[in-house]
């Protein structure tokens, strides 16, 4: 399976590549609605070297995650479940092992696509930063 | 009548001696005057008295050929304005510049007096031979000149005038009483005039130890000042060559300065196209990987794709990384062109600093040699003027010399006059 891996702080993020619709450069300057990877990971810092993730929700609605680069990639093998006991929210589909031997927690974009538009509803266009 | 006139045509080669004498010591003036107005009284006394002890004889026989002689012989003495002698009934009977003397009856009683107006000082004397008063003396003196000219040659050569005439009139004064008075006036001056005399060899070879002195220490200050000027000169030149340093230093700070700011321009240029290639190396970047995201979902027809979008990616990544490192260096450049810049204002500034000082030191450099050398000038002048002093002491110390001899041989020669009249009236008194 081909992956794309972001990091976020110490934890490290991994996106299904054919979940992807496409990536692009940050400020979007298409409107659509859009996440913060610091953000679900409880980081308050904006993301260093920013771009944006491209995915569908479960609807078919497209949408963008705000992930910091550079982005990696690799293909990884089996997916380990997550144990239910830590509660995991529906859009983290488990944990794969990275070639560098780390975790990665492996994310769901069709249904992180609806926890974002849940949240925010279709916003304008960000402000590009100063 | 005769015989004593022509005792005084005999004795009058010794007065005519006695006047050469004043007339070679009046040539010669000590620099240093006495208390002028405490001294010229007692002096103008001194030599009226004389004059009228001298005159009672001639005046008592109507010689008015010796009275001129006498009164030509007390103008010696340069303070004499005038003297007239006057014979009882008021008559002149001779007189030196005798037109200058006022009438002033006050002046013409039985006790000396004196009164003073218009610059003079006007004395009143009677005229005395024997116990009979034979007529007055009455002579001024001016006072400026008597201030003037009180000097110890001036004093020591009126009475050595004064002795002889003294001398001279004694001989052949008729009155015992009055010749004793007289050669006991005369033994007095006698005694005046070698001290003065000594007084004056004192002080001259002191003047001349001083002169002296006083060569050796211009000569030393001479020295000085133009050791001083040749530093002075020397400090000069070293300011000139540190001045001309001084403003090589400021133009080349000013070069450096300039090649400075062009090195932190261009090492902007350099900061802006590295940021450039960053921007184009993170599109590529992005390209690559959305590439390489097409050739996953294409499947095993799009593996070659993605394995080329990957090495297209690694490519931008190292690109990233050197235009970081690019970017940093331009940072650290501009960075340390700023600090060489400001460290090259202060040299700047300094030099310049250093330049006006320079500046200021030659030009109090040059007003110091300017004013040594005047200094040098003048001490040249004055060890010239010392010399000329020194010169003129050793005349006068020889001239006091000659005048203590004369004084020793006028005090002997009135020993002897006092010596004969007493063996004189003896003899008289014996038969």
């Amino acid at each position: 399976m081909r992956l794309l891996v972001a990091r976020a702080g110490e934890d490290r993020f991994a996106f299904e590549s054919l979940q992807l619709v496409t990536i692009l450069p940050w400020p979007l300057e298409t409107a659509l609605p859009w996440g913060s990877l610091h953000a679900l990971a409880g980081l308050t810092a904006e993301e260093p070297e920013p771009r944006a993730v491209v995915g569908r929700s479960s609807g078919g609605t497209p949408f963008a995650l705000r992930v910091p680069g550079p982005l990696g990639e690799e293909d990884a093998g089996d997916v380990l479940p997550v144990p239910p006991l830590l509660g995991a929210p529906r859009w983290v589909r488990g944990f794969i092992l990275t070639a560098e031997g780390g975790p990665a927690l492996l994310l769901d974009l069709p249904s992180l696509g609806d926890a974002v538009l849940a949240r925010t509803p279709p916003s304008p266009l960000p402000e590009a930063p100063t | 009548m005769s015989q004593p006139s022509s005792r005084i045509q005999t004795l009058l080669p010794l007065a005519a001696s006695a006047l050469v004498a004043v007339a070679l010591y009046e040539l010669v003036t000590i620099p240093a005057g006495l208390e002028a107005r405490r001294g010229f009284e007692s002096r103008a006394l001194s030599v009226g008295h004389v004059l009228a002890l001298s005159l009672g004889v001639a005046v008592q026989l109507d010689d008015a050929r010796t009275v001129e002689s006498f009164l030509t012989a007390a103008a010696a003495e340069p303070s004499l304005s005038y003297a007239v002698v006057r014979k009882p009934d008021g008559k002149a009977l001779g007189g030196y510049r005798a037109e200058r003397a006022p009438v002033r009856p006050e002046l013409l009683g039985m006790a000396p007096a004196a009164v003073e107006d218009a610059g003079l000082r006007h004395l009143g004397l009677p005229i005395i031979d024997g116990k009979e008063r034979v007529g007055w003396l009455q002579v001024g003196f001016n006072l400026d000149e008597l201030s003037r000219t009180l000097t110890a040659t001036r004093i020591a050569a009126t009475l050595v005038a004064l002795v002889a005439m003294g001398l001279s009139a004694a001989l052949f004064s008729r009155s015992a009483a009055n010749r004793r008075r007289m050669l006991q006036q005369i033994a007095t001056t006698s005694g005046q005039l070698r001290a003065t005399s000594v007084q004056m060899v004192s002080s001259s070879s002191q003047q001349a130890a001083a002169a002296s002195e006083h060569a050796a220490a211009v000569e030393e200050t001479r020295r000085t000042m133009q050791s001083m000027v040749e530093s002075a000169t020397r400090i000069a030149a070293t300011s000139r060559e540190v001045l001309g340093h001084a403003d090589q230093s400021v133009m080349g700070a000013q070069a450096v300065s300039q090649a400075i700011r062009t090195l932190a321009g261009q090492a902007e240029k350099i900061g802006d196209i590295s940021e450039l290639i960053r921007s184009i190396a993170d599109k590529s970047d992005l390209l690559a990987l959305n590439a390489s995201l097409e050739g996953t979902k294409a499947g095993e027809a799009g593996r070659g794709f993605s394995l080329v979008a990957t090495e297209m990616r690694r490519l931008s990544e190292s690109v990233l990384g050197a235009a970081r490192e690019i970017k940093s260096l331009s940072s650290a450049i501009r960075s340390a062109s700023e600090t060489a810049e400001r460290s090259v204002l202060e040299m700047r500034t300094s030099s310049e600093r250093t330049s006006g000082s320079v500046r200021e030191i030659s030009r109090i450099t040059e007003q110091q040699r300017e004013a040594t050398e005047q200094v040098t000038k003048s001490m040249n002048e004055l060890g010239g003027v010392l010399v000329e002093t020194g010169s003129t002491i050793r005349r006068t110390e020889e001239s006091a010399s000659a005048l203590l001899r004369l004084a020793d041989a006028l005090t002997q020669l009135t020993a002897q006059v006092v010596r004969r009249s007493a063996q004189a009236q003896a003899g008289g008194a014996e038969k």
